[in-house]
């Protein structure tokens, strides 16, 4: 997806998450962006994640407000008296609607293409250094995780305990946290005389391509427009 | 000007990393199985590092890059960010991160701060619903009769403040370890 169309996304669900009063709407446009992500990757892939977000949120959210929330009044009770709250249910689906559009801006963002990006970012005349600091800390996480990874297992093959005992988690914390840092900040220095050297900053960074509008774009726009229409037919319906 | 570019670059990468070490430092808590998230290490040393404005970067980056990668309700916590940048700038320019104790006692300050700054986004927009412990304790306390509001902030300040004293003690060490990139 270009920076444009992500753009759009995260506009129009901003204004969708304020201007849907109703949960129905709210519902109609997170399933609408939903067909429009499956549609635009032809995979079921954005289904997928969206349904593990859907637990990874709904669940608490179940629990917290149907059944834990003594702000909401009980309205009947189930399986040997554990209370089901309506009100707190309706809360929390609003809320879990919000939380699902939130995740579709960002699942719309992940696909964007670096190289792409970055030409957006230069065309719109950010400061290099911004531009450089977003792009270079992608690549570096992948590389903090995998380090991350590689210390702990070195750790645990020295026989530094882990675990399971909490104290003993909590202790391992400094072994296995420190390399990480200093390894990624000494990295991260010599990087940057490196990339100095090679002239990084000494002259202009031109965009490969100008940030501009292109058909998909346009198709884009329309999928984002039907769903901000349908949301604002279920309001009034 | 050739200078200039060299420092500039090397602020940029040392920046990036900082913004890296936030968003991959969580690793590390789920390898060890730990209820703390380490998402601020690298804002709280940018400022050591990179100064106050590279740093505000890290912050304000951190959430919404970590929007994409890590968690989408990352970017509304871009005040707490923030918050906590200001923060540990003022705790550098005063020194509190010369001995543990006083590192400790900024991170308690740091850990109550973010906590007041990000419970009314928990509060509003998630519902109290947020990182697995804080929102474990969030329904304890609304189960035993608390509001949300007074949940949320109970439990963000008691999880935030364990977490900050861990990363502001982390930070400590680092610092004392790294002479040559104070």
């Amino acid at each position: 997806m270009s920076p444009l169309s992500a753009a759009l996304s995260t506009l129009v669900s901003a204004c969708a998450i304020l201007g849907c009063s109703s949960l129905l709407s709210r519902v109609v446009f997170a399933c609408v962006v939903l067909l429009w992500l499956v549609r635009r990757q032809s995979s079921f892939r954005p289904l997928f994640r969206a349904l593990r977000w859907f637990c990874v949120a709904g669940v608490p959210l179940f629990l917290m407000h149907t059944i834990a929330n003594t702000g909401f009044a009980i309205s009947a009770r189930v399986l040997g008296g554990i209370p089901i709250r309506m009100e707190g249910l309706l809360f929390g689906a609003s809320v879990l609607a919000n939380f699902m559009i939130i995740t579709f801006v960002a699942m719309a963002w992940s696909t964007v293409n670096r190289g792409n990006l970055f030409d957006a970012l230069v065309s719109l005349r950010l400061p290099i250094w911004v531009t450089i600091a977003g792009t270079q800390s992608v690549a570096t996480l992948y590389l903090v995780r995998r380090r991350a990874d590689a210390v702990f297992l070195a750790q645990r093959a020295r026989g530094i305990p882990v675990g399971p005992a909490l104290l003993a988690r909590i202790r391992a914390v400094p072994t296995v946290v420190l390399p990480v840092i200093t390894m990624t900040l000494v990295d991260a220095s010599g990087r940057a005389a490196a990339l100095a050297s090679r002239g990084l900053g000494a002259s202009r960074v031109a965009p490969l391509k100008r940030l501009s509008c292109s058909s998909d774009d346009v198709t884009n726009a329309i999928w984002l427009v039907a769903a901000a229409g349908l949301a604002a037919l279920a309001i009034q319906g | 000007m050739a200078n200039d570019s060299q420092q500039l670059s090397r602020n940029a990468i040392l920046a990036a990393a900082c913004l890296a070490l936030n968003l991959g430092l969580g690793k590390v808590s789920n390898l060890l199985g730990l209820p703390i998230v380490f998402d601020t290490v690298g804002s709280i040393l940018a400022p050591a590092l990179v100064g106050p404005w590279y740093a505000l970067l890290v912050g304000i980056l951190s959430s919404f890059i970590g929007g994409v990668f890590i968690h989408p309700a990352f970017p509304y916590y871009v005040g707490t960010q923030l918050v906590i940048v200001l923060l540990a700038v003022a705790a550098m320019r005063l020194g509190l991160f010369s001995r543990l104790m006083t590192a400790i006692g900024t991170g308690v300050g740091i850990g109550v701060a973010s906590a007041i700054v990000s419970a009314p986004v928990t509060a509003l927009v998630f519902g109290g619903v947020t990182i697995p412990s804080v929102t474990a304790l969030n329904v304890l306390f609304l189960a035993s009769g608390k509001s949300l509001w007074q949940s949320v902030l109970t439990g963000s300040i008691i999880v935030e403040s364990i977490d900050k004293v861990m990363a502001s003690s982390l930070v400590w060490l680092i610092l004392s370890r790294l002479p040559k990139l104070r």
